[in-house]
């Protein structure tokens, strides 16, 4: 797989607080990578960079093989970015928003409609931006980042504060993006997102990437592997029975409880990023 | 509502706009460009005339006028040192005696003198100097006696040539449209950074190179614009048409230097105004010379704005051409590329 982003020791700082601290990875193309840490972790310091925002201090990071800090008005034509929180022109309406950056990009055919439409957002194009709700306003955000049908997007937090049908369509627009070959860059607070929508997760703490995999890996790895039987006892209350999985003796006790009691219900247990998150850097991410 | 609520809502507001930098900052900021104004400006009615004199006198003399006419008599030692000081305002006129003056005069041949004052001297001051001349006369000789006056003006001499009052308000306006503009340009580029818009420019392939040219073209364009009609519509483009097209030009581009500027200090609408208010009066004064002529004093040349008055004061409505004006240009050209550096470096600081 040829890679869309190669960071090599990237490191940023704000006066003496250092926010990112030589972080290195790859993405692949066409790969979803979610980039996960808690608030002031180094996550936009990082986008930016990538982004051409910031020039890294130390390291270097290459998009589509070109240095980003020699090279970025060149690779900026084939990336989409989709920040945190609304940055629209309020005043204008949300076809003009997009049409403006249609012609930054010097996008020949573009098809204002579909695009409007592919957000969800039909028949509130020519509304002004400044009228959208905070949901519409981030789809709205999300379509500004496809106008050039990128080969990297990046979306800082797209989902955040959405109520669920505006969440589910931009993770179906992400889904699609990344069928149609772009490689996404994805920052977020929301593990369950990230656990649904990303090939590969990166733990960011303290400006360090703490952990790096596929979400099956680590929780292969860090994740406890459990089941949990509720059972009713001798006064008809119920009682959660928990048995490890992957030991020697977990046959056995299974077959001891069912056999000996009245089990209600049987569940696994799967830990979770944040779990996993939680394990590793002692903090949780909000 | 209760006077204890009100007293509430007062006590927290002061106390935001005392912690607000950019409140505290401009208070101050604004309270010492006033100061410094108001100390620069004549501090009392000096009802004594100033004036200069180039002569040998008998002992006595000198102090008998001043004793009792109302009279500050700046003696100097030759004519092109009183031509100096006039020039340089620290007087407004003065006389030139020849050396045979006291001899002629007693003995009652026709005597002539020099008369000099700056283009800016008002009328009435002119007139006393006329009447002085032959109180000094009559001083010395102790009856009246006709002298022959030769007057030379220094600067441009607008005598003859007045100018009515509303076009000495031209370049007032001009000033004021062309800064108005820059507050418009100052809180464009405020609010793109504020909403940060910019943010979402500066991914595409737009680099800040071209934002700033994008900003100061749209800057400039609008001042320009606005200032050539404001002319046009009121005759200013009828003589040196070219060189008053310059001049708004260039303080069309010096109003989007200032407009980086005050954009980069600002936060918001509000403050883009309170800064952008300060630049206005400040840059406004050199104006109110061309309405007021003598009431400045040569300290506004360090004005940037002064030149672009005078440029449009001179040509407009005196008729002065390249030859007389192009330093003026070339000064308004030097401030306006420092405006324009300054300007982008600190909204580049701001932007990170």
């Amino acid at each position: 797989m040829e890679h869309a982003i190669i960071a090599e020791e990237l490191v940023y700082s704000y006066g003496k607080q250092k926010a990112v601290d030589g972080i290195s990875f790859q993405i692949g193309q066409g790969e979803i990578l979610g980039f996960l840490g808690p608030n002031g972790a180094g996550k936009s310091t990082t986008v930016n960079m990538l982004t051409g925002l910031l020039k890294p201090q130390g390291g270097r990071a290459v998009l589509l093989g070109r240095d980003i800090s020699k090279d970025v008005d060149s690779i900026q034509k084939y990336i989409g970015v989709c920040f945190e929180g609304a940055n629209l022109y309020e005043q204008m309406t949300g076809e003009e928003n997009l049409k403006l950056f249609a012609r930054l990009f010097d996008v020949k055919d573009f098809d204002v409609k579909a695009l409007i439409a592919r957000v969800g957002l039909e028949g509130r194009g020519k509304d002004k931006a400044g009228n959208y709700s905070k949901g519409m306003k981030q789809r709205l955000m999300v379509a500004r980042s496809l106008i050039n049908r990128p080969s990297i997007l990046f979306l800082d937090e797209p989902t955040d504060g959405l109520d669920p049908a505006s969440a589910e369509s931009i993770r179906r627009v992400i889904q699609e993006e990344r069928e149609r070959g772009a490689t996404v860059f994805l920052t977020t607070h929301d593990m369950m997102e990230a656990d649904k929508l990303s090939d590969r997760v990166a733990f960011i703490n303290q400006g360090k990437i703490v952990a790096l995999d596929t979400p099956h890996n680590l929780k292969q790895q860090y994740g406890k592997r459990a089941l949990n039987i509720e059972v009713l006892d001798g006064e008809g209350k119920l009682q959660t029975r928990e048995i490890t999985l992957d030991t020697p003796d977990t046959p056995s006790q299974v077959r001891e409880i069912m056999a000996s009691e009245k089990v209600v219900t049987i569940h696994s247990e799967e830990a979770t990023l944040e779990d996993i998150f939680i394990r590793i850097t002692g903090r949780g991410l909000s | 509502m209760s006077a204890r609520i009100i007293g509430a809502l007062i006590q927290k507001d002061l106390a935001l706009a005392m912690r607000n930098r950019f409140f505290s900052v401009v208070l101050v900021l604004g309270l010492v460009v006033y100061i410094a104004v108001y100390l620069f400006m004549p501090s009392d009615v000096d009802e004594d005339i100033d004036f200069g004199l180039v002569a040998k006198l008998p002992p006595g003399t000198i102090e008998q006028l001043e004793a009792g006419e109302g009279l500050k008599v700046h003696e100097f030692e030759a004519d092109d040192e009183l031509k100096t000081a006039i020039e340089d305002g620290q007087i407004m006129g003065g006389l030139s005696l020849p050396d045979d003056f006291i001899a002629d005069i007693t003995s009652g041949l026709p005597v002539s003198a020099s008369l000099y004052y700056s283009s800016a001297t008002p009328e009435e001051y002119r007139s006393a100097l006329k009447v002085l001349l032959g109180e000094i006369a009559y001083t010395i000789a102790g009856k009246p006696l006709g002298v022959e006056v030769n007057t030379t003006v220094l600067g441009r001499d607008t005598t003859g040539s007045p100018i009515a009052p509303r076009d000495t308000l031209l370049p007032l306006f001009a000033v004021f449209i062309i800064l108005t503009e820059m507050m418009s340009l100052a809180s464009l580029m405020s609010e793109e950074i504020e909403t940060r818009t910019i943010r979402a420019l500066m991914v595409t392939p737009m680099n800040i190179r071209g934002l700033f040219l994008a900003k100061g073209i749209t800057g400039t364009g609008m001042a320009f614009f606005q200032a050539v009609v404001f002319t046009a519509v009121v005759g200013g483009l009828g003589t040196q048409t070219g060189l008053v097209l310059l001049t708004l030009l260039l303080g069309a581009v010096m109003a989007a230097g200032i407009g980086f500027l005050v954009a980069a200090a600002g936060r918001d609408l509000m403050s883009v105004m309170a800064w952008g208010v300060l630049f206005m009066l400040v840059f406004s004064v050199p104006a109110f010379g061309v309405i007021f002529p003598g009431s400045i004093s040569g300290w506004v040349r360090f004005i940037p704005s002064f030149y672009l008055v005078d440029t449009l004061n001179q040509a407009v409505n005196y008729g002065s051409g390249w030859g007389d004006l192009w330093p003026n240009l070339a000064r308004l050209a030097g401030f306006n590329a420092a405006f324009i550096l300054l300007g982008m470096w600190t909204v580049r600081r701001k932007l990170g």
